[in-house]
């Protein structure tokens, strides 16, 4: 599509088969993977993250027919950026599905802030219902905050956190809930 | 960067930037981080996720079925009659580390009063007993064409319901839960947009979709617009409701919206992704392809017709090749009758779209939308 130069625009579909995390699109496009690590596309057909990016940003641009409006931090176009927690460019590909804002910006006006931004976070109302799942839960699974507290494996797993792709291509029994899901959580101390 | 009125107005080194400083000028220090444009999702639905994001357990990113099912249970515990717990999308078994998704023993376990419904990608959903009688399927319930509520031994329904490819069982039937009032869809149609802003999500084109009814259902995108409460951008696609008369509706649109009503915040952006349903090729790779009815392409011909003579973009649904090339024969001749002549228009998904057909889409002067649904079902393929 695009050496035959046809407008193409990067998206989710979300929410009801892809998540609306475009992160998990740019692992897809540039690492050429499913979420399971099955290797889809190969060196020819993944994309630069470059591009993937350009997909995502200037590329979307023209579906709204606002090409000349947004998808580039450009002189005269309408600034909405996003600042990242960690660089898209340079880590490892298994990481750029975990890469998050820690500032978002759109027409100037800080929308979202956390960790080095966190003092211009703007107010946020409570979550309504009182019961309802995202007062706990809060969205997308957040590997990186849940490593620590809810399972007693550190390190470089990345379940909590372990390599699912060696778990999964061992003979260890992970689909045995007591032998691998123990009571300490999982057995991934053992990687 | 310098921004002003919304715009960036200068972008260069620290130097030339900050001659451009105030005394009301605000500065902040991106710390050497990495800084990207905001990120544009050119196919979604954020106005029906956001008056459903606060009612939906979340499996997105959950990297364990004992993790999800921890979920789950601690969900069920904290959610009172008659509400339900749903998990609806964004998640697929393939992301799990034990690669299976939950039974329906494991449901009736984790909730035995308590409505569950989960849905998998566009194939299945599973609903716990709590959920089957909140529903009131019965062993004399019909599923509807293209469609299965798998019965047990006994006859009854077991809690199984599967799109055979055709979807709509698991919306209609997700449509029979309790909804969340007003105030709180504009509560949560604000979480969900936080929940973007948290990725780095500036933009999105809203695709419209099923049970998402203009104006009616874009009353709350609407309030939030104009309380200025939006932290997204949106443009949304208008889709029809109704089948066989679909040409009724867009005839009644274009006579009562305006092209790009709106402004840079929420802004309307044309038709699609639905036009007509006989062209709905469902996405279920699980199933064989779906072949499209014979209607199909007089059905497509008159309401692309009534969009281009009307110069209003639009879009289509179209994930099969076999589909696509049906789609671009009526997109030709209409245009061999009235000009598209850079009018934008988008196939949506095009999975398997072939060489032949992008060269078509490029003649015609149309653009590829193409989402992350594979990342979640390539093994199916």
């Amino acid at each position: 599509m695009l050496a035959m130069g046809v407008p193409v625009g990067a998206g989710t579909d979300a929410t009801r088969v892809s998540s609306y995390n475009p992160w998990v699109g740019l692992y897809w496009l540039s690492a050429g993977k499913t979420l399971g690590g099955m290797q889809l596309y190969d060196d020819d057909t993944r994309l630069s993250r470059e591009t993937a990016l350009e997909l995502y940003t200037k590329g979307s641009a023209w579906f709204s027919s606002e090409q000349d409006q947004k998808g580039m931090i450009k002189r005269g176009m309408l600034a909405d950026i996003a600042v990242l927690d960690s660089n898209y460019f340079t880590v490892p590909d298994d990481d750029i599905k975990h890469i998050e804002a820690e500032l978002t910006v759109v027409g100037g006006k800080i929308v979202y802030a956390k960790g080095a931004f966190s003092s211009f976070a703007p107010p946020t109302p409570p979550v309504l219902p009182d019961w309802s799942p995202i007062k706990v839960q809060n969205g997308y699974y957040n590997a990186k905050e849940k490593v620590a507290g809810m399972h007693v494996c550190q390190g470089s797993c990345d379940v909590h956190g372990h390599n699912h792709d060696v778990a999964r291509n061992s003979d260890i029994a992970v689909n045995n809930y007591t032998a691998f899901w123990g009571a300490l959580g999982c057995s991934c101390f053992a990687f | 960067m310098a921004i002003k009125d919304g715009r960036f107005i200068a972008v260069g080194d620290d130097f030339s930037v900050m001659q451009m400083t105030g005394e009301n000028t605000e500065i902040i220090d991106l710390k050497r981080k990495c800084v990207i444009p905001g990120i544009n999702d050119s196919h979604t639905h954020l106005i029906r996720g956001g008056l459903n994001y606060n009612l939906e357990l979340r499996w997105d990113g959950v990297p364990s079925l004992a993790d999800a099912m921890r979920m789950l249970k601690q969900q069920v515990y904290r959610t009172p009659s008659p509400q339900w717990v749903r998990v609806i999308g964004g998640w697929s078994l393939h992301q799990f580390a034990e690669r299976r998704m939950p039974t329906l023993a494991e449901l009736n376990e984790v909730a035995p009063d308590t409505p569950v419904f989960i849905m998998h990608l566009y194939d299945r959903a599973l609903l716990n007993r709590a959920a089957l009688k909140a529903v009131g399927y019965t062993k004399d319930t019909p599923a509807p064409p293209g469609s299965v509520i798998e019965k047990d031994a006994n006859g009854e329904p077991s809690g199984l319901l599967l799109a055979a490819p055709n979807a709509l069982i698991l919306y209609s039937t997700l449509a029979k839960g309790p909804k969340l009032s007003y105030e709180h869809q504009l509560n949560s149609t604000r979480h969900y947009m936080r929940e973007l802003n948290r990725f780095g999500i500036t933009s999105v084109i809203d695709a419209g979709g099923g049970f998402q009814n203009y104006p009616d259902d874009y009353k709350i995108i609407a309030e939030l617009h104009e309380k200025k409460e939006l932290t997204v951008r949106i443009a949304y696609n208008l889709f029809t409701q109704r089948p066989k008369q679909e040409y009724e509706d867009f005839d009644n649109w274009v006579k009562s919206v305006k092209l790009h009503q709106g402004d840079d915040m929420y802004r309307h952006n044309g038709a699609g992704e639905m036009l007509i349903f006989s062209a709905a090729d469902f996405e279920d790779f699980l199933q064989p392809r779906p072949d499209l009815g014979p209607d199909m392409e007089v059905e497509l011909e008159k309401v692309v017709r009534l969009l281009v003579t009307n110069r209003w973009p639009f879009r289509l649904h179209a994930t099969y090749n076999e589909s696509i090339t049906r789609f671009l024969d009526v997109f030709e001749k209409v245009n061999r009758d009235i000009p598209f002549d850079g009018l934008h228009f988008i196939i949506d998904h095009a999975e398997t779209i072939d060489q032949r057909n992008i060269e078509r889409v490029r003649k015609l002067g149309g653009g590829i939308a193409i989402q992350s649904r594979m990342a979640f079902q390539g093994e199916f393929l």
